[in-house]
């Protein structure tokens, strides 16, 4: 079975005025479907960089990433669009909600760009029940709470169904044991829905989350190796509502 | 994503910066209204035009007596006179021509009892009162045979009526001295003012009976009338009948060399020169009011360029969940359209609700005449919104597309 991400030598250059920025140097990488990632490093490193090109955000200058066998270095825009949209889930730090906006249509903006999704509605409600959301379906952004906003998050990036649950820094703006019960919706996503879930953070304790943990330093990979996994209680009955 | 979405999102959008929206669409709204305004002027006044054309007679053309030139040492003594009338009529001798009917317009002193006034009097022949439109209010019109036997017959019009007799009805049998002559009253007159006057304060009596019993003394050989009333065929016809009518009258003055002793008065290119001039107004005006529109764009432009900025980061979230070039560049398009549409529609509510402001002042070109109304036509509602609309396409096209460019990443980023 082929790898979902299968990353050889890819580097990054960018023309910053007269001086050349090396953001990745040859990195190389294979995930399967069902891995729970962290990229780590600090800021500098290149994670940055090598998260948006493994979110298709962006294409490397060099080297080749097959994704879903799909040749994402081949592609020109409006298909990454698709590709994003169809195999990528992402959660950011800042949640990036649309404010004067229910939490339900921010979870059916996907689907907006996906073709017309007769089941729209009906989505986004489950994808909103799934993350403990279902009774805050009709509030906006601003009278959710942040931990209520990155579930709605969680809850846009999972609509489409993807392959790929991308976070980038998905606690940052959150406070402790709300930020170990996102951790611990992503543990449970991955484990019961096999979604491959890749957290970025320069934070070792959400690593600790994951199953693998990759360094990254100066564009490159510096370790790569599996982790102990801190399981979030799932007992927890706030996290698990389904 | 669909359109409909799209306008929604717009709607929303526009919801959300009231006061904003409102100070970016009033270049417009002031550009659309002007123009529903000065398409319900120039409507109005076409239709007005149309009318007046109408009452003189729908191919009708008028005779003077005298000549047209300002060269005083080349003109002749006037010549028109009642055979000239004959002339014309005779059969085969104008073809085009199907009536024609002598007229003398003059001032007399009309009274009854102890009322009295002065008022315009129109002697003419029965031809005339089909020639030219004239409307009773009460009564008939006077006959050929009338004409023929020098009748002493009137009909009078309203406000003539109503002073000397107290109502239209009253005036019918009744009897008026002109100049002092005894005149029966047979009909009323309630033809609405125009180009000529005011028809409600006018006499019309047969043009033989005013010829002897009244004017005896204003005419001599050479002159035994006022105007020449000709009824050409069909409007088609008015130039070719111009023509042959100079020609005749010239054969019969012995004209050679020497330039007309009458004058021709076609209104049909009066009308029309009228209607260039206001054309030309209108056209100025048109163009004032699409330098507003431009401005409006201008302002739309700035406004979707701020927008655009405010919202980098949500066209980066959009794009980041799968929205594509097409996608942001119609979100923001559909935007600035329906911004130029919602001002356009204001803007034809305005207009709609200055027409009364147009009308009067097509009232004063009209000489007060109150049936002149400005006009709003569908089309013209049409043409206006649909310039709106095409201005949000073309001032909202830069800063659409400048949103739909950017990139994902570098949008996300930014604050």
């Amino acid at each position: 079975m082929t790898p979902l991400i299968e990353v050889r030598d890819i580097w990054k250059v960018y023309q910053m005025g007269d001086v050349e920025v090396q953001a990745l140097r040859g990195v190389s990488l294979t995930l399967e479907q069902g891995e729970m990632v962290a990229i780590m490093g600090p800021s500098g490193s290149g994670k940055s960089t090598l998260m948006n090109i493994l979110g298709c955000l962006d294409q490397p200058s060099a080297g080749s990433y097959l994704l879903d066998g799909i040749d994402v270095g081949q592609l020109n825009d409006d298909e990454l669009a698709g590709i994003r949209n169809q195999k990528v889930g992402f959660v950011f730090q800042q949640y990036m909600l649309l404010q004067r906006t229910s939490a339900l249509r921010n979870v059916e903006l996907p689907m907006l760009y996906g073709g017309g999704a007769s089941d729209r509605r009906a989505r986004a409600e489950a994808a909103l029940a799934a993350v403990g959301m279902a009774d805050r379906m009709h509030h906006k952004p601003n009278e959710l709470s942040g931990g209520q906003q990155q579930r709605v998050a969680i809850a846009r990036a999972l609509v489409n169904n993807p392959r790929i649950l991308m976070a980038d820094e998905p606690t940052g703006a959150l406070d402790t044991r709300t930020g170990a019960e996102i951790m611990g919706i992503f543990q449970r996503l991955n484990r019961e829905q096999s979604i491959t879930v890749i957290l970025v953070t320069h934070d070792p304790e959400v690593a600790q989350h994951a199953r693998r943990i990759i360094s990254v330093r100066d564009g490159l990979v510096e370790s790569d190796h599996a982790a102990q996994q801190v399981l979030v209680g799932t007992h927890q009955p706030d996290t698990v509502t389904t | 994503m669909n359109i409909i979405e799209s306008f929604r999102l717009a709607l929303s959008a526009l919801r959300a910066n009231k006061l904003r929206s409102i100070l970016t669409m009033l270049g417009i709204i002031i550009g659309v209204g002007s123009i529903v305004a000065l398409l319900a002027f120039g409507t109005g006044y076409g239709q007005f035009l149309d009318n007046e054309l109408r009452k003189m007679g729908s191919g009708a053309f008028y005779i003077f007596p005298g000549a047209n030139s300002r060269k005083v040492d080349q003109q002749l003594s006037p010549q028109l006179t009642f055979e000239d009338v004959q002339a014309i009529r005779t059969p085969g001798a104008v073809p085009v021509v199907v009536a024609a009917a002598a007229v003398i317009n003059e001032q007399a002193q009309l009274s009854s009892g102890s009322v009295r006034g002065n008022y315009g009097i129109t002697a003419a022949e029965p031809d005339y009162l089909t020639i030219t439109t004239n409307e009773l209010g009460a009564g008939r019109f006077y006959t050929k045979e009338e004409e023929q036997s020098r009748a002493r017959v009137a009909i009078v019009g309203k406000k003539i009526a109503e002073r000397l007799y107290g109502s239209i009805g009253a005036a019918i049998g009744q009897r008026v001295l002109i100049n002092g002559v005894s005149f029966d009253v047979i009909g009323v007159l309630t033809t609405k003012p125009g180009f000529g006057g005011d028809p409600q304060k006018t006499v019309l009596i047969p043009y033989q009976s005013g010829k002897s019993w009244l004017f005896r003394n204003q005419f001599d050989r050479r002159v035994d009338l006022s105007q020449i009333v000709i009824q050409a065929r069909s409007r088609q016809d008015v130039d070719t009948a111009v023509r042959q009518v100079t020609q005749l009258l010239r054969e019969r003055h012995r004209l050679t060399y020497q330039p007309n002793d009458f004058t021709v008065l076609n209104l049909e290119q009066l009308m029309a020169q009228i209607g260039a001039i206001v054309a030309g107004f209108n056209a100025f005006l048109g163009v004032v009011a699409g330098i507003s529109l431009l401005v409006g764009g201008i302002g739309i432009m700035n406004i979707m360029l701020v927008s655009v900025t405010e919202r980098t980061r949500e066209i980066g979230l959009r794009k980041a969940v799968g929205a594509k070039r097409w996608d942001i560049l119609q979100q923001f398009l559909i935007e600035a359209i329906v911004l130029c549409l919602v001002g356009g529609l204001i803007g034809v509510g305005l207009g709609y609700a200055l027409t009364p402001l147009s009308s009067i002042m097509l009232q004063s070109m009209a000489q007060g005449d109150t049936s002149a109304r400005a006009v709003v036509t569908p089309g013209a509602v049409a043409l206006a919104t649909g310039m709106a609309g095409l201005v949000g396409l073309v001032f909202g096209f830069f800063p659409a597309l400048q949103a739909s460019r950017m990139n994902p990443i570098d949008a996300l980023r930014s604050e």
